[in-house]
């Protein structure tokens, strides 16, 4: 399977790959599996990769993802930097309950959890038996999958299915982390994560990405979420990924009826990161938080997209995006909210606000509402400036040289939605990576 | 000892006259008011001293402590002891009281090559000087201004004012919008700051304020001028006649 291929588009390596698996002989996956992948493959073929014509990637453009030569080969041998990293960062963790994943694969030997009330499946797909949920998961095709969630459907070999059963509050967080490194090839990665929570469970998740690459990563993962009758949720992605990291991630959610989702998007990632967030609220009083920080610098880009379906009456949405762009960076954000005609009394709020920092960077920011049901409480406002004069002006009256004063504007304002993430281990990690970021001088 | 000379400051905003040669000299331990209508210019003349950007200067000078106050920046203004209450004070989201005063009272004691605060002698300072305007502890892990009451901006401001201990406070309207135990707290924090070696310039519309602060000098403020100048008896004049009078006849005779 190990082969280079030279310029020749991502759609035909995806085809390549896909060939490789379904006509080799020895392929072991179940008739289900295979289904899927073709299910996928066929939808990939029919789309392909998504244009500027394309609405939903009207400010995207990856055509260059066709100049790049990828290659299957997986490098999943651990390099004592890579060994570096992932020790570092699970030194900074007070607790200690992690699954650790290097370009892809899972780490058994890195990885540590002390669970009884849980069940996490490092699953295989060429295995001859698969928990009914892992396969309704991949069956889950629809028009909100892109060529890179399709991609990943047709590429990825194995993945985490977390199930948390009835009525248990899991308290110690689970942090799922993703280490990228590639010294010289130019590498595809996916991940693919399933999580299941019944009913009146609880379950507090952090998923952090890292890389650090000489060649390209193009890294794909896909997310699914359920959150049965009661269930709650507290989700952490946080992205902080080098200028070699190309990244793709949908995340679905599932609401059943009164369960409760908070989640938190950090991007920091210096490369191409485009993050869709589908959220759907299925069953009455379920109630979806969600946030988000991304921060552009050098070229980067940036691009959330989330998409918000209230599909029941007596539901809550609350969507707050800030986004800061610096140098010649890209970002982009675009928040749908959808309400259905059976959706009465929803309540949902959505907030997208940017600070410019550079003439060179570029913001695109989009709120969509579509809404059938009338009685309904929406509000939805996006907004980009600069740093605020009269803020700037009542610091420096105060002796703040106006460098400290934009430095403590600029980290108040970051701070505002990290403060508000859960998990203080993370809280910690996140606000001095962000100082690092902006070269911010620390203030004691 | 002279403290502050204003000579002949014309302002623009604009391209709207609103400082219309102003004169004024203030020294070491005075209080001054300056008091007007609407439109007069107080406001513009407080921010042309604490150094805000966007106004023109046409035509002046202003001498503070021997120094041309009008080509330093607001921050070194601030370091060499000004300090403008504002009379919208700025929320900021994000950045508590405390670690805003912690880094502002260490950058100008940092100018004035002293020693910066630790954490526990910083806290203290700051708890005492909270006393002192009757604000409970827990305002200063609140962020600045954020969903304060009026009362409470104003008096962060006497706080601020208190933390800071400047040589030239100017006070912009402090006393609108306040309800009378608020006034009282606000006047209380400035009685109790002022001392030889500082001055006040406060800014007001109404005489009110001056009940519990008592002014060396009253200033009368109109079409970008001082149009007469007393002492505390003139804002009890003017108190009794209006604006109106004034704005028509210029000046009250006693």
């Amino acid at each position: 399977m190990t082969q280079n291929i030279q310029n020749i588009g991502l759609t035909e390596i995806v085809a390549r790959y896909y060939d490789d698996i379904l006509e080799s002989s020895n392929s072991a996956y179940m008739p289900s599996i295979i289904d899927i992948k073709k299910k996928s493959f066929n939808m990939l073929i029919k789309n392909g990769l998504p244009t500027l014509k394309n609405e939903e990637w009207k400010y995207t453009n990856v055509q260059f993802l066709n100049k790049i030569p990828f290659t299957f080969e997986r490098i999943s041998y651990i390099t004592q930097k890579a060994d570096n990293l992932i020790r570092s960062i699970i030194n900074k963790l007070s607790q200690k309950n992690y699954l650790v994943f290097f370009n892809g694969k899972f780490l058994e030997e890195y990885s540590k959890i002390e669970h009884e009330n849980i069940e996490i499946i490092n699953f295989k797909l060429d295995s001859n038996s698969l928990n009914p949920l892992i396969i309704s998961s991949f069956n889950k095709l629809d028009n909100t999958d892109s060529f890179f969630s399709l991609m990943n459907t047709i590429l990825v070999e194995s993945g985490i299915f977390i199930n948390v059963p009835k009525n248990n509050q899991i308290d110690k967080p689970i942090n799922l982390i993703n280490i990228l490194s590639s010294e010289e090839k130019n590498i595809i990665t996916s991940t693919r994560t399933i999580i299941n929570i019944s009913p009146n469970s609880m379950l507090d998740l952090i998923i952090y990405n890292y890389s650090d690459n000489k060649s390209s990563v193009l890294n794909t993962a896909v997310n699914d979420i359920s959150l049965n009758e009661g269930a709650q949720l507290n989700l952490l992605l946080y992205q902080n990924e080098d200028k070699n990291t190309i990244t793709f991630t949908k995340t679905n959610v599932n609401l059943e009826k009164e369960s409760n989702l908070i989640t938190d998007t950090i991007t920091f990632s210096r490369g191409f990161t485009r993050n869709d967030l589908n959220v759907n609220l299925t069953g009455e009083f379920s109630k979806a938080r969600f946030y988000g920080l991304y921060i552009g610098k050098d070229k980067s880009f940036i691009d959330n997209h989330t998409r918000v379906e209230h599909k029941v009456a007596k539901c809550q949405s609350d969507e707050f995006y800030k986004g800061i762009i610096d140098d010649s960076s890209h970002c982009v954000f675009n928040g749908k909210i959808i309400v259905s005609q059976e959706a009465q009394k929803t309540n949902a709020y959505q907030s997208n606000k940017n600070i410019l920092l550079s003439e060179n960077g570029i913001i695109n920011t989009k709120p969509q509402l579509e809404i059938y049901a009338d009685d309904v409480k929406c509000s939805h406002g996006a907004t980009v400036g600069n740093i605020e004069k009269d803020a700037i002006f009542y610091l420096k009256s105060r002796g703040i040289d106006e460098f400290t004063a934009k430095n403590l504007l600029l980290k108040a304002f970051a701070i505002d939605i990290i403060n508000k993430i859960h998990n203080q281990d993370w809280v910690g990690i996140i606000e001095s990576d962000l100082v690092k970021l902006l070269n911010l001088k620390e203030i004691n | 000892m002279s403290l502050l000379k204003i000579e002949n400051l014309k302002v623009k905003v604009e391209n709207n006259l609103i400082l219309n040669g102003i004169n004024l000299e203030v020294n070491e331990g005075e209080i001054h008011a300056i008091m007007g209508p609407n439109g007069s210019g107080k406001s513009t003349l407080a921010s042309v001293l604490a150094g805000k950007e966007g106004y023109e200067i046409v035509e002046g000078s202003v001498w503070y402590k021997g120094m041309n106050l009008l080509e330093l920046p607001a921050d070194i203004r601030a370091k060499e002891g000004i300090f403008l209450a504002f009379q919208y004070p700025v929320e900021i989201p994000g950045v508590t009281n405390a670690n805003f005063m912690k880094t502002a009272v260490n950058e100008i004691r940092k100018y004035r090559n002293l020693e910066t605060y630790d954490a526990m002698e910083f806290l203290n300072v700051m708890k005492e000087k909270a006393k002192l305007v009757e604000m409970d502890t827990s305002f200063l892990n609140r962020s600045v201004n954020e969903g304060f009451s009026g009362g409470e901006k104003k008096k962060n401001e006497i706080f601020q004012l208190a933390m800071l201990e400047p040589t030239l406070a100017i006070l912009d309207e402090t006393d609108s919008g306040l309800d009378i135990d608020a006034l009282r707290i606000v006047a209380n924090g400035v009685n109790s700051l002022r001392n030889e070696h500082n001055a006040f310039i406060i800014i007001t519309h109404y005489q009110r304020l001056l009940n519990y602060i008592i002014p060396d000098f009253v200033h009368v403020l109109n079409k970008g001028k001082i149009i007469q100048s007393g002492d505390k008896e003139l804002a009890l004049h003017l108190e009794e006649y209006g604006y109106d009078w004034i704005k028509q006849n210029g000046i009250i005779n006693n």
